[in-house]
């Protein structure tokens, strides 16, 4: 589904991320852990192209197609979501516009045509109840004036709504309290089936015990050095990143 | 003073300085006379294209009427089908108007007719308030040169529900400046919502008055869409008494060069003005909006948010003051200019003021240039929005925060609408 080799990705020409590797199949969860500025939403902002990071080096393909020279429209076409970690705010859009806006651009795509507006109506409001999101949320300006934990379940309602094939979701745990983290964690256990993956991208191993990856990498200084399996968040909990660093150092 | 472009109107003062008006003519075009024609040195015309409006109205007689039949009904929203004053070439005619819906006790009259009635007193001291604090020389030409003008009278407590239109309409006759004006007195506790329009070639250079009295609240839009009219100017007068409100809106989505200027002066203890702008230009239009805010009370507020959408070679401006005075205190005034750049040639002025002699107050000005944001149209993009797309909706909800302040229901719907087509159109175009 979605292979990574020797990735190299740099920005105002920084290089950070440096040979990356990484292959992740359907029906798989892979979390990605590492400290501050190792990468991580480096790794989620290149796969899902953001233009401010440049691949200089390696591949990432995605079904076998390279995704260096697709937008990230097209990408989001193909079966690729990005749940950001700090969500945007957009004034003047509501939700609903927004979300049938990018609902119809992806069934142009597939080649469906277009969901009326009391069609998409319907649809939202059954995801926005499996996201426990308020109804008012429907109508209010994209992310403004949310707090943390309500832009985040909008991300989940986003995932759920446009239905991708990988989810790469950065940091989506930060800043959730217990209850916003269980809804964050339902949506994406909800999403999971044998035809589609989550890479998880965080900092802490509490969100591991809702969401159980199949596999746990330590990304430092732009590689992934160690990978293991459930486990290792809970080993990383107790010791710490330093004995990887000081492993990577040697 | 420069007299480029002056003999075009020095030739038209000649007529129609008689009536019951004539003192305002006179003394309009004396103080027009004085200040010229705008020019950069004045500050409020900084931005303005002083040069090309002096070269238009130099050629002004050579210019051949378009001669086109204007159908009203096809500027009329469908809420004033009924409650429409129409002026011609600047003219009040009350015979293209359409009033079957204008409550009874409202009172319409030709400006001049107004001045010999019951009304007179009220009006010559208002009309020589407003020639004292003139001196904007549009405002000025518009006094000299009005054709028909107009009175409307709203007495105290009457709540008008149909809102009513003023439409400015150029074209027919060999008129190339064009001066509607209106005089409006909204009695204690009264509600009105008005809307103005102008369509049509050459000059429609409009001056609206509202004296708002206690308690009284006007709604009041600004609009055109005319893709002829050469120069459009507008200029909104009103003075607010305790405990008034008055809500403004221009739109101008398609003007070729538009200058709205406002002068507002709050009267009265918790009076309260707010007001707004949008344009949306391309190609080589312009926008140029003046606001002059004064707070001459305790406890009154005041909101100005303007904000512009620029592409191709356009030009905006935005030259506003709040001015609050010493006896103003417990004031809250805030003002804020916005334009959004949406390719390399367009340029956006903005001059915010603050002129505060009280002690207690609180008040900001602001002013912002920006491109569409990159982030945020990667946010859009990687939801599977092309980049054409993800930039149309950003425009689209960089405007709506004005449009949705548009009180005429039915020119709100269209708005809109309209807004994401224009935006289409120009992103694929640039």
């Amino acid at each position: 589904m979605l292979e990574i080799k020797n990735l190299v990705v740099s920005k105002e020409g920084k290089n950070l991320l440096q040979g990356l590797n990484l292959t992740v199949l359907p029906g798989e969860i892979h979390a990605i852990m590492g400290p501050n500025g190792a990468g991580k939403s480096t790794l989620a902002k290149a796969i899902s192209g953001d233009p401010s990071y440049q691949i200089t080096g390696g591949e990432v393909l995605w079904k076998g197609e390279s995704l260096s020279e697709l937008e990230p429209e097209e990408r989001a076409h193909r079966g690729l979501f990005m749940g950001f970690q700090y969500p945007l705010e957009i004034p003047g859009i509501t939700n609903i516009q927004f979300l049938s806006a990018a609902s119809n651009a992806k069934r142009k795509f597939l080649g469906l045509p277009p969901l009326t507006e009391e069609e998409f109506a319907g649809l939202l409001e059954e995801k926005m109840n499996l996201c426990q999101m308020k109804k008012e949320f429907i109508s209010r300006n994209l992310n403004e004036g949310f707090s943390g934990g309500e832009k985040k379940k909008n991300e989940i309602l986003q995932m759920t709504v446009l239905d991708p094939d990988l989810a790469v979701l950065d940091e989506t745990d930060s800043g959730l309290d217990i209850d916003a983290m269980k809804v964050v964690a339902q949506g994406v256990n909800r999403f999971l089936s044998e035809d589609k993956a989550v890479l998880l991208i965080t900092h802490y191993q509490r969100l591991l015990d809702y969401i159980e990856p199949d596999f746990v990498h330590v990304l430092i200084n732009g590689r992934i050095v160690h990978s293991g399996g459930k486990e290792l968040a809970l080993d990383l909990e107790t010791r710490g990143y330093d004995w990887l660093t000081t492993k990577v150092s040697v | 003073m420069t007299t480029a472009g002056l003999t075009f109107f020095q030739e038209l003062f000649l007529v129609n300085q008689t009536g019951e008006t004539g003192f305002l003519r006179e003394k309009s075009r004396e103080k027009f006379l004085s200040i010229g024609l705008p020019n950069k040195k004045n500050e409020a015309f900084q931005y303005f294209p002083a040069l090309r409006f002096a070269e238009y109205c130099e050629k002004g007689e050579k210019i051949i009427p378009s001669g086109t039949a204007k159908q009203t009904d096809s500027f009329l929203f469908s809420e004033t089908m009924q409650s429409c004053f129409v002026f011609l070439d600047g003219t009040f005619e009350e015979k293209l108007s359409c009033l079957e819906n204008l409550p009874e006790k409202i009172v319409a009259l030709p400006l001049d007719k107004a001045l010999k009635g019951s009304y007179a007193s009220f009006l010559r001291h208002r009309l020589t308030t407003l020639l004292e604090e003139e001196n904007d020389p549009l405002a000025l030409l518009n006094g000299a040169l009005f054709g028909e003008g107009l009175f409307i009278y709203v007495p105290p407590k009457l709540k008008v529900e149909t809102p009513l239109q003023f439409l400015f309409l150029n074209g027919d006759g060999p008129v190339f400046h064009s001066a509607p004006r209106i005089h409006i007195l909204v009695g204690g506790g009264a509600e009105i919502q008005i809307v103005s329009r102008s369509e049509g070639r050459g000059i429609s250079n409009a001056f609206i008055d509202v004296a708002v009295e206690e308690g009284a609240v006007v709604s009041h839009t600004d609009y055109s869409e005319s893709e002829e009219e050469d120069f459009g100017f507008t200029s909104f007068r009103a003075s607010l008494k305790k405990e008034s409100f008055l809500h403004s809106l221009a739109y101008h989505p398609a003007s070729r060069c538009r200058r709205v200027d406002y002068k507002i002066f709050l009267k009265g203890e918790r009076g309260h003005a707010e007001i707004f702008g949008l344009g949306s230009l391309s190609d080589t239009r312009h926008l140029h909006t003046s606001v002059h805010m004064e707070h001459a009370a305790p406890s009154c507020r005041s909101e100005q948010l303007f904000k512009s959408v620029l592409s191709g070679q356009s030009r905006a401006s935005f030259t506003g003051k709040i001015y609050v005075k010493r006896v103003a205190q417990k004031t809250e005034a805030y003002q804020l200019s916005r334009s959004l750049l949406l390719s390399e040639g367009p340029i956006s002025y903005t001059k915010p003021n603050l002129e505060i002699f009280a002690d207690d107050v609180k008040a900001s000005h602001g002013a912002t240039i920006s491109r569409p944001d990159l982030m945020q149209k990667f946010y859009l993009q990687s939801r599977g929005l092309s980049s054409t797309e993800a930039s149309s909706l950003l425009t689209r909800g960089f405007c709506a925060e004005i449009l949705e302040k548009i009180s005429l229901e039915s020119l709100k719907k269209k708005a809109l609408r309209e807004c994401s087509f224009v935006f289409d159109k120009r992103d694929e175009k640039e």
